[in-house]
This record gives C-alpha cells, structure tokens and sequence, in this order.
C-alpha cells in the first residue's frame, strides 16, 4: 500500500462497526457501500477524515465529486490525481 | 369514527412581534455572523452583511417583474444564495418554493408545472426562466441602492411552499403561513431562549423549512448560525464550535462512533475507560450547549449515550403540516418522549390511536398540489391535521410516538402488531444495521435485514431468536430477507429525512419475502 492508501484504508477499518483488525486487508477498490456497509452520513465522515489528515482542504471538491465517490480509491485520486492503486 | 380521548394544551398562544415582518422590515445584528461552508470554501460575513445582500437580491427580483405572491423556485444544494433568494423573497412578499435537489425533474418543467416566475438552481438549464445559483450574488451587487417597497404579512398570507416528492403521482406542495412560521420561531426561542453566545449548526438541506426557520431565529434574536452543505457537514462542523447542533438521529449516530473511537489528545489508550464527557467536546466543541433531533426517532441507547457524554439531546415531533409540535426542553425533558406540546398547540389522540395537532395559527388548512383526497386525509375540517402517527400522552403531558399508523401489520389472524418496537430491539444488534419489519395479511412477519459490515448470518439469528423470546406470540418473526445494500436516501429506500419508505423496501425485497411465505406453507 502507498502511505495515502494505508491512511484511508485506516480510517475506513475504524469506521465500520464492528472494526476491521487489520486494515492491510481493506480493498481500496471495492463499493464501500456494497462490500462495507458504508452509510452516506458516514461516507462524507470517512472523506472528511481523510482529508483532515492529508492536510486537504475538502471544500476544493465539488459537490458533484463528492456526491460520486464509491471507493477508497476514488477518494484518493480526487486528494491527488497521481495516485494509484498499489504504486 | 374520531372521539377526542386526551387534550393537551400548553400557553394560551404566541404574543412575541412577527419574526417575518421584522426581516421584511430589514435590519439586523453586525455583532453576529452567519457562515456558510460550500463547495470553493467557507463565506462568513455579519447578519446585517446578509441582510443588505438579501435587499440587493429583492430589487433584482422586483426588475425581474417579481412582485409579492410571484412564485420563485429554488432547487440546490445549500449555499449563502439560497439563503439570499430566500430572504429577498420575504422581503418582497415572493413566495419561495423550495425544491429538494435530485428529487425533482428538469427547472423548466417546474416553472411550468408551479407557476414559478424564476427557478434558481445548481442544475444547468437552458430556459430563460432559469437561473444558476451562484450568478445570483453578482447580478444583485449591480442592483442600485434604491429602497424597497415596504411589505406586511398578515397571519394567513403564505410565505412558502414546500414540495415534497413521492415515489409515485404528484408531490405534495404545502404553502406555509406566516403566523404558522412567526408562531413557530416564537415558541421555540420561548423555550431555548437562543443568544448572543449561541451559534446554531445547520446541514439538513434549506428546501425543508426548519432548517431556514433557524436563519429567521439569528436575524430577529442576534445568534451566530453555520450553514453547510449536507457533504460537508462534517469537515465544517471540526472548524466550528457551535453551541446547538440541529441534526437527525442518523448524524448523531455517526458523531457517537466518531465520539467513541477518538484518542484523547491524539493519543490511543485503547484499555484506558473511555472519557466520554471530554472526547464528545473534542468531537463537538468546546462550546456546545445542547443538540436538536427530530425528523426520525432516536433510539434509547443513542439518547442515553449523549446523556453519559453530558450533552443534553433533546427530542421533538412535527410534520411539515404542523412546524415543530412538541419538543423536550431544559425545563421540561422526559427521555423517551418527544417533549410536551409547544405554546400555541395542542395535541390529542383519537380513538384510532392517532396524533391530531391543532395550531393558533396552522400551517395550512389543505395541500396547494397533491393527490385527489390527500387533503381530506390530513386536514380536519376543523383545521386540525390527523399526523398519521399513533402516540400517546402521560399524565404530565409528553408525548410518545408509538409509530406510523401504517406501523401497524394487521396478521391474518386480525391481531393489529405495532412493529417499530421490534424494529428497534432489532436494531440493538451489533450485527445488524438497519431493518424494517413486514407481514401485513400474513401469519408471521418477516424483516428485511440491513447486516453490519461483519453482521454474520449467525448472529443475526440468534438476535432475530433473542427478540422473538423476548415478544408476544404475536410479534414473532418468522423469517428473515438479508438486505443486498444499506437502506440509502441514494436508492429510494430511505426519505430526506431517514425514514424507511416501507412500500418501496416491501416492493424491492417483494421475491424474496414471498418466497419465504411460500415455503412455510
């Protein structure tokens, strides 16, 4: 995992309930609706804390972005287009 | 058949000036301030700021042909020109329609379809009719600095419309009066008494009419008030420190988890008991004073967590067709309860069962669009409104909330089985998210089951076993459909204010539950 990935992916494992105990088991890729459970509310707390911690300023996203993320990895691309998936 | 069984009344009505008419009238607070977190970062500039801009945009309306009773429309996501457009149109005695975004069809065809004179919207929309949001700001600084024409509302002029869209036939379009909403901002400051030192926080979206009510309340009482988007309520929410946070049980759920699992000064000290006192002002602020639920029931163990954090969590019930009706206050809380009637409204149970509001000044007396009957069915001829919601009232007079009259599952043996409950024992599971439980006509009911993220097949009957041991005969679940996604606002199976929509959950899982009826027999 990229450092940006192992954050996410560690926020994602203290967000779901019960928690997930090893976070390097968090499929960046996958529906966080689908495969986590992910509620709306506690998608926009998951990008918010992400943000938060890689020091991005989460009002640069358009409400549309936002609005259409799905995955860890859609949130990572949105903090920084360069990143991907297990570089 | 609707025999009066218990009367509760409280205040013999509402004396304060009307709230609308000191806003027509402008003029407001420079020591208060109202911010306003949207997409391209937080605005934040003085009530009086808010108010000489709210003018500018009414004398762009008034050139636009827009004069009092005109209709303007306004569907988006919040932001400070939704607030303007809103207030200009009650400086003028426009009448604003708010729209909830995604939920409606094209702007244009709700100009036609409303008779709105301007729909301002974040959608893109080609007719002339239509305006982008955001251009508003700028057209109205152009405007001259001319006075506007002054204006007065009487009790039953209506001030707004709200629409609300079903899945099916026409929305509902509500126009609210001005006594209704005066009365409203009224009783509620009465009992809350919000400040200097307040600062409220909004997020819900402004198309429903509390969340505005609470912009009203800053520039007739002199409060701070945060307005943010729904998908930045969070990250605004860290940046403030609000002394009121006005949410729905399902917000307050996510900041328990957040409260829960957030080290104390950064620091994980996971055998360490948990400060819940000190890590809910880390999560909340420093400066808050209480938080405002409503819109949906909050759970026992959710009230009884803000209650260990320290934080009074106060409840209250309304529909859109009654404004706020009851609430628990300071002086008056009983947990559990959605508070005692507030002065200028007066609730009974009728021999159904069923909540009926009566207003001083009511919010209507019928819809302005909905389906043939829909009125009827809500609006008493004696201006009261029948809520659909079964209740009751305790001797001090607080209300409960027992569920929707639809609640209830008639079983085929005839027995009536009010299943909120039981969808709440459900929901005590840590295995499981979310359910509603169904069964109408049937022998047994059966609940469709949104699992936690590691809510294991097991656990969740041996929960479903537990809640059965724990029920009437009657109330026994017979089966269970596990949901193939959470109940979501996003796929229809949740309303704007996260109540499960039951008839599209039953029309969604419909093969399924009827398979598990099948295979009983």
């Amino acid at each position: 995992m990229t450092p940006l990935e192992t954050i996410a992916a560690r926020h994602l494992a203290r967000l779901v309930d019960p928690p997930i105990d090893d976070p390097t088991t968090v499929d960046i890729a996958a529906d966080l609706v689908d495969t986590y459970g992910v509620t709306s509310l506690a998608m926009m707390l998951l990008i918010t804390s992400i943000c938060d911690e890689t020091g991005t300023d989460l009002a640069r996203f358009t409400d549309e972005e936002l609005g259409n993320i799905r995955t860890l990895q859609a949130i990572l691309h949105q903090i920084d287009p360069a990143e991907r998936v297990g570089s | 058949m609707s025999a009066e069984l218990s009367v509760q009344t409280r205040g013999s009505g509402i004396d304060a000036p009307s709230v609308l008419n000191r806003i027509a009238a402008g003029g407001a607070s420079s020591a208060h301030q109202v911010t306003v977190y949207q997409s391209g970062g937080p605005v934040r500039l003085s009530l009086a700021e808010l108010d000489r801009r709210a003018a500018d945009v009414a004398r762009y309306f008034l050139r636009r042909g827009i004069g009092p009773g005109d209709r303007v429309g306004i569907m988006a996501r919040n932001r400070l020109e939704w607030l303007l457009a809103d207030l200009a149109c009650v400086k003028i005695k426009a009448v604003s329609a708010g729209f909830e975004p995604g939920k409606f069809g094209a702007p244009a065809d709700l100009a036609d379809r409303y008779r709105l004179k301007l729909v301002l919207t974040d959608r893109p929309d080609p007719d002339p009719r239509v305006l982008p949001i955001a251009e508003l700001s700028a057209l109205a600084d152009a405007e001259p600095d001319t006075p506007l024409p002054p204006v007065t509302y009487r009790p039953d002029d209506v001030v707004t419309i709200k629409f609300t869209s079903g899945s099916t036939g026409e929305p509902k379009g509500l126009g609210a009066t001005a006594g209704s909403i005066d009365d409203s901002i009224n009783a509620v400051q009465s009992e809350f008494d919000h400040g200097p030192d307040d600062s409220l926080f909004v997020f819900l979206p402004l198309s429903l009419l509390q969340q505005r009510y609470w912009i009203y309340s800053a520039l007739a009482f002199g409060h701070d008030i945060v307005v943010a988007g729904y998908e930045l309520a969070f990250h605004a929410l860290k940046r403030e420190q609000p002394t009121v946070i006005m949410g729905v049980p399902g917000f307050f759920e996510s900041l328990r988890r957040e409260i829960g699992r957030r080290p104390v000064d950064g620091v994980d000290e996971p055998d360490t008991p948990v400060d819940l006192p000190r890590r809910a002002r880390q999560v909340l602020g420093a400066r808050i004073r209480y938080l405002w639920t409503g819109s949906a029931p909050a759970g026992p163990s959710l009230l009884e967590f803000y209650g260990a954090c320290g934080v009074p969590i106060y409840e209250g019930y309304g529909l859109n067709e009654t404004c706020i009706t009851t609430k628990n206050t300071p002086a008056a809380h009983r947990v559990g309860s959605v508070g005692r009637p507030l002065p200028g409204k007066r609730v009974r149970i009728d021999t159904d069962g069923v909540v009926v509001v009566s207003s001083e000044h009511p919010v209507n007396t019928r819809y302005l669009y909905s389906e043939p009957g829909a009125s009827d069915a809500v609006f008493l001829p004696d201006g009261s409104v029948r809520t659909g919601d079964l209740g009751h009232l305790d001797a001090d007079g607080f209300l409960y909330i027992l569920g929707r009259a639809d609640d209830v599952v008639v079983l085929r043996n005839g027995r009536n089985v009010l299943v909120r409950p039981i969808e709440e024992r459900l929901r005590d599971s840590v295995a499981i998210d979310d359910c509603v439980v169904l069964g109408f006509g049937q022998d047994y009911l059966v609940a469709v089951i949104c699992p936690a993220t590691t809510g294991t097949s097991e656990a969740i009957e041996a929960h479903i076993r537990e809640t059965n041991r724990r029920g009437g005969a009657d109330e026994r679940i017979g089966g269970h459909v596990r949901a193939d996604e959470p109940f979501g606002i996003d796929n229809g199976l949740l309303t704007s204010q996260y109540k499960p929509r039951r008839r599209e959950i039953t029309a969604r899982y419909h093969d399924a539950i009827h398979r598990i009826y099948e295979g009983a027999r």
